[in-house]
C-alpha cells in the first residue's frame, strides 16, 4: 500500500474504534437503566443469585468505562502514527 | 411475598430482556473493535512501528473486554433467572436461553410435550367435575354466584392497610405498594414513591442519566 | 346455550387484568347463568396448572403455590387451602382427591388459581391466544 492507502486505512480503523466508543456508550446506558431496574425490583433480597446479580450489573459501568478509554487509547496510538508517518 | 408479587415477576422478566438486548450490544461493541483492529492490522503490513502495534493491541482488548461485558450481562441474567425459577416457578418462558438463541429442539419438544400431556389431562378431569357438580346434594349457590365470587378475589389484590382497591364495582388496574427505602438516581426514586411503577418509565428516567453520563465521559 | 364464548373472553381478561372487558362479560354471562363453567373453566385451570407444575410435582411445591396465592388477595382465604391443593393434584393426574373436595368450592378456586398462573406469566397475545385454543378444543369434548 502507498502512504495515503495506509493513511485511509488507519482512517478507518479509527472510525471502528469511535464506533465501538459509541457502541459502548450505549452499553453503559442500558446498563444504567439495568442497574436502575434491578435495584428497585430486588432491593433488600439478600438470596444468593439476587447479590450475585447485582453485584456483576454494579460493576459493569467500570468495565465499560476501562473498554471505552482503551479504544479511545488505541486512537491517540493510531493517530501518532499518522503524523509520524507525515 | 405479598400481593406485588406479579409486579415483582414482571420487572424481573424485564430486567432478564433488557440484560439480553444489552449483551447483544456488547457483541456488536466486539464487532467495531474487531473491525478496527483488522483495519490497523491492514495498515500494519511491512512495518513494526511501535504506535500502530499498540493501536491493534488496544483493539484488541476492547474486543476482548468487550465479550467478556457480554459474558458478564449473561450470567447476570443467569441469576435473575435462576432467582425467578424458584420464587415463580413457570414464569420463566424461554428455559432460561442466552440472547440470540432460537428456542432449542429440545426446548420446543419439551413444550409439546407438556401441551400433549396437559390436554390429555383435561378429560378425566372434566368428567369426574362435571359428575361431582351434577350430584351436588345441598348447595345452594348458583354457578354465577361462584363464578362472580372467583372474580372478585382474583380483583382484590392484598396490599397495605389504607390501599386496597375494591372488588366489582370499581375496576382497579394498578395494584399500589409501599417500597423500602432504595439507593437509586434520585429521579427514579421520585418515581417509585408516586406507588405507580412501570419499568418504561424507569427506563426513561435512566436512559436520560446514563446519556448524561456518556455524553461527559466521551468529552 | 352455553356461554363458552364469554367465559373464554373472561379468561383473556383476567389474564390481560383488563377489568372493564371483565365488567362487560360477567354481565354476559349472568344471563347466560355461566352455562358450561365446569367446562371451559375447568379445562383452562387445568392447562394453567400444567404450565405452572409438573405431574408428579413435589407437593411442598404446591402447598407453597396455594398459600402464596391466598395471601395475594384480599379474600384469599375464602377458598380452603385444601381445597385448592386438591384441584392443582388433581389437574395433575389424581383425579380421585376431587371427590373429597366441596364441588361449590371448584369454581372461584379454580379461577383464582388459573387466573394468579397466567397473570404470572405475562403471556404475549399469540401466547394467549394459543392458550384459550387450546381451552376451547379441550373443552369441546364435554360441553
Amino acid at each position: 500500500m502507498n502512504v495515503n492507502e495506509v493513511k485511509r486505512t488507519i482512517r478507518s480503523g479509527n472510525e471502528a474504534a469511535a464506533q465501538a466508543k459509541t457502541t459502548l456508550g450505549q452499553v453503559a446506558d442500558e446498563a444504567t437503566t439495568t442497574l436502575g431496574l434491578a435495584q428497585l425490583t430486588l432491593q433488600g433480597s439478600h438470596d444468593d443469585d439476587v447479590v450475585a446479580a447485582l453485584k456483576i450489573i454494579k460493576g459493569l459501568d467500570g468495565e465499560v468505562d476501562r473498554a471505552i478509554r482503551r479504544a479511545e487509547a488505541a486512537i491517540e496510538h493510531a493517530n501518532a502514527y499518522l503524523a509520524a508517518i507525515g | 411475598m405479598t400481593g406485588d408479587m406479579s409486579a415483582v415477576v414482571a420487572q424481573l422478566l424485564e430486567l432478564r430482556e433488557r440484560l439480553a438486548a444489552t449483551a447483544v450490544i456488547a457483541m456488536r461493541a466486539k464487532a467495531d473493535a474487531e473491525h478496527g483492529h483488522d483495519q490497523y492490522a491492514e495498515a500494519a503490513r511491512g512495518t513494526t512501528h511501535p504506535r500502530l502495534q499498540q493501536a491493534m493491541a488496544d483493539m484488541r482488548i476492547v474486543g476482548d473486554k468487550s465479550a467478556r461485558i457480554a459474558r458478564l450481562l449473561n450470567k447476570a441474567r443467569d441469576h435473575v433467572t435462576a432467582y425467578l425459577n424458584r420464587i415463580a416457578p413457570g414464569a420463566v418462558q424461554d428455559g432460561g436461553s442466552h440472547a440470540g438463541a432460537m428456542p432449542t429442539g429440545e426446548q420446543l419438544l419439551a413444550d409439546a410435550e407438556r401441551r400433549a400431556n396437559a390436554k390429555a389431562s383435561v378429560g378425566s378431569f372434566l368428567r369426574r367435575a362435571v359428575k361431582n357438580v351434577e350430584n351436588i346434594q345441598d348447595s345452594t349457590k348458583t354457578a354465577t354466584e361462584l363464578g362472580e365470587t372467583g372474580v372478585k378475589i382474583l380483583r382484590s389484590p392484598s396490599g397495605p392497610k389504607g390501599a386496597q382497591s375494591t372488588s366489582t364495582t370499581t375496576p382497579s388496574s394498578a395494584t399500589t405498594v409501599s417500597r423500602p427505602k432504595m439507593d437509586v438516581p434520585e429521579a427514579a426514586a421520585q418515581i417509585a414513591v408516586l406507588g405507580i411503577m412501570t419499568a418504561v418509565a424507569i427506563h426513561k428516567t435512566s436512559q436520560v442519566l446514563g446519556r448524561t453520563i456518556a455524553r461527559w465521559r466521551n468529552r | 346455550m352455553n356461554a363458552q364464548t364469554e367465559l373464554t373472553a373472561l379468561i383473556r381478561a383476567l389474564a390481560k387484568r383488563d377489568w372493564e372487558a371483565v365488567d362487560g362479560l360477567l354481565e354476559e354471562l349472568r344471563k347466560k347463568e355461566w352455562a358450561g363453567a365446569t367446562q371451559v373453566i375447568g379445562a383452562a385451570f387445568v392447562l394453567a396448572v400444567h404450565r405452572r407444575f409438573r405431574p408428579g410435582q413435589d407437593l411442598r411445591d404446591i402447598s407453597n403455590f396455594v398459600a402464596e396465592t391466598r395471601s395475594r388477595y384480599e379474600g384469599g382465604n375464602e377458598l380452603p387451602a385444601l381445597a385448592m391443593e386438591g384441584l392443582v393434584r388433581a389437574a395433575l393426574g389424581e383425579v380421585d382427591l376431587m371427590d373429597e373436595i366441596n364441588p361449590d368450592n371448584y369454581l372461584p378456586a379454580q379461577i383464582v388459581i388459573l387466573g394468579t398462573i397466567l397473570q404470572d406469566e405475562n403471556l404475549t397475545d399469540d401466547q394467549l391466544d394459543e392458550f384459550v385454543r387450546d381451552v376451547e378444543e379441550a373443552a369441546a369434548e364435554y360441553m
